[in-house]
């Protein structure tokens, strides 16, 4: 077990070196001169010397790959450089602007839960009922919708003309339920599929049929026999879903004012703020391969055929 | 002369008749495949004479006509400039079109040369490149995207390149698995007996047997590429305005959300309307295939 853990986290190293290099490579062959945009946040109106003097500081006029390997030896310790818009260090930024945005991922993967399970069950047990007639409708349109439009209608319907959250931003939500609820809509209609190809499968199978010649009732076949064994893919599914909705949260993080480490990272973007940009990126794809393999790992706890096959 | 026009003739008979057999799966399919297929069609229709069927320039500003209401000039009203909205959605159809068709080009560009080499050739260059698309497969793309973009300069150029660029992988890999398995056929032991070169091999015997599939998959992918690029647009790291493109519309109308909703209905419909219709054209493709 360690030495497949081992051998995951193995596979780290690779991937953190070319979103780095890419990210950073990027930011070097960018069209704006940093050293210049630098200059005029601190001189106002620089003169040439004073440009050349913090591309100097700043070692901007090093090679890139020189530069590179100093932010590497850097970053290994734990230094992601420092944002150029307020000078404040990257891993404080992100470790400041992180929770909101895993509270956000959070409630939408407990909405996506509460659809997807609710849904999927009730289209497989009822097979061709209005329930699933409704639940492939739904399933069709989600998949179809764009995420940040159905947060712009859940904006206005909740916002302009309900009244319950400020429509110009400001945090005055304490739990991001309606950008959540937004999130776990749009992505449920894959789960729901899922959840009812796995269940109609179980439920078609002997041990199914046997449990019903044992007179057990129908809620117990269900919850006890069909769905532990239908939740293994779902669950694996789930796990990488929340991978997403961490990623995934930026265009929604904007549109509801949320203030959390997506909406930064645009924000980042827009003011050419390259080293908060890489951070992001950078620790999104740490935490997205840490995610797999914790389920995985989870996974292999539950059903221990995978672990042997 | 004569030679070659039989040949061409022989080979178009070949192609209709295996796919003859396909479209008529589709169509005999259910109900909502078919009108999947209808609406691609009449949407590619709409692209292609936007410039004849939008009733305005969508570019033109009239501040007089300032959020009109739908009239008989303006067909659904006009924006906060005053331009006609009914024109900047059709034109909208044609720029999106335009888009994904590239982005979706430049993917198969990517990824058919790396897929079909990767495959045939197996041993330690296929280990290579499948360590490669492994490392794409899971990066966070979305996210490299926007930060590709955002480095470079925003604009549909850097948003294709951008997004050709981390979406290729997991295409690589299926076209590679393909490649594997027409490799082992008989016909390919021929071909070699024949004494054709190894690039005849892979792209005359492997590769048209394999496009099919590649179509399918392509098809199954435009939806979501036209919701990425609406998304890419809408924070302004796609088409950038004044550009009639649905993703700038939705942008334009966040505003307005309170005095005039309506702004903000008629393109998300239409990117709905869109992606959903390729993606009913795609699930009939792939269970056309697959059967």
């Amino acid at each position: 077990m360690f030495k497949y853990i081992g051998e995951r986290l193995f596979t780290l190293i690779p991937v953190l070196l070319a979103v780095s290099l890419v990210t950073f490579i990027l930011g070097s062959m960018s069209s704006g001169d940093t050293a210049r945009t630098l200059a005029e946040k601190k001189y106002d109106r620089p003169t040439y010397e004073q440009i050349e003097e913090i591309r100097l500081e700043m070692g901007f006029d090093r090679p890139v790959l020189v530069q590179y390997a100093d932010w590497f030896k850097d970053a290994v310790r734990g230094n992601l450089g420092f944002s150029y818009s307020n000078n404040r260090p990257v891993v404080d930024q992100i470790i400041q602007y992180f929770p909101k945005t895993l509270q956000l991922a959070l409630l939408a993967l407990l909405f996506l839960i509460i659809i997807s399970f609710t849904l999927g069950i009730l289209s497989a047990v009822f097979s061709g009922s209005w329930i699933d007639k409704i639940s492939r409708v739904y399933c069709f349109w989600s998949v179809s919708m764009p995420e940040f439009w159905l947060g712009l209608i859940l904006l206005y319907i909740f916002g302009a003309r309900l009244g319950l959250i400020s429509v110009l931003g400001g945090s005055s939500m304490k739990f991001p339920i309606i950008p959540a609820l937004t999130m776990s809509i749009c992505s449920g209609g894959i789960y729901v599929r899922l959840i009812r190809t796995n269940m109609e499968e179980v439920l078609n199978k002997g041990y199914i049929r046997a449990a019903r010649a044992k007179g057990l009732s129908e809620y117990k076949i269900i919850t006890k026999h069909a769905l532990k064994n239908a939740m293994l893919p779902v669950i694996n599914k789930l796990g990488i879903g929340f991978g997403s909705l961490l990623a995934g949260s930026a265009i929604i993080e904007s549109i509801f004012s949320w203030n959390g480490l997506g909406n930064l990272a645009l924000e980042s973007v827009k003011l050419k703020d390259y080293p908060v940009v890489q951070g992001y990126v950078l620790f999104m794809a740490v935490l997205m391969v840490l995610i797999n393999l914790a389920v995985d790992i989870v996974c292999g706890v539950i059903d221990p055929r995978l672990k042997n096959g | 002369m004569m030679q070659v026009k039989t040949q061409t003739i022989k080979r178009l008979n070949a192609w209709f008749r295996s796919y003859n057999g396909i479209i008529n799966r589709i169509l005999t399919q259910q109900k909502a495949v078919v009108f999947g297929f209808v609406l691609v069609a009449l949407i590619i229709a709409i692209a292609i004479a936007a410039s004849v069927i939008a009733p305005n320039d969508p570019l033109k500003v009239n501040m007089s006509m300032r959020l009109e209401g739908p009239g008989s000039l303006y067909w659904l009203g006009t924006d906060n400039l005053g331009r006609c909205i009914a024109s900047r959605l059709i034109w909208g159809a044609r720029m999106s079109l335009i888009y994904s068709l590239c982005i979706l080009g430049l993917m198969m560009v990517i990824s058919i040369p790396i897929g079909l080499l990767s495959g045939y050739a197996g041993g330690r260059i296929d280990t290579f490149i499948m360590r490669v698309i492994d490392i794409f497969l899971s990066l966070p793309t979305f996210l490299m995207a926007l930060a590709i973009v955002g480095m470079l300069e925003p604009g549909v150029k850097n948003m294709i390149i951008a997004m050709a660029s981390v979406w290729w992988a997991p295409y690589a890999r299926i076209i590679r698995g393909m490649a594997m398995q027409t490799k082992q056929q008989d016909f390919i032991l021929a071909a070699k007996a024949a004494a054709c070169t190894h690039t005849q091999i892979i792209f005359r015997h492997i590769l048209r047997n394999i496009a099919p599939p590649i179509i399918v998959m392509a098809t199954l992918e435009i939806g979501s590429i036209i919701l990425a690029i609406a998304s890419f647009s809408f924070i302004g790291l796609g088409a950038q305005p004044p550009t009639p493109e649905w993703g700038i519309m939705l942008s334009d109308s966040k505003e307005f959300m309170q005095t005039q909703p309506q702004l903000m209905i008629y393109p998300g419909i239409a990117i709905i309307i869109t992606v959903m219709a390729f993606n009913l054209l795609g699930e009939g493709l792939k269970n056309a295939i697959q059967d």
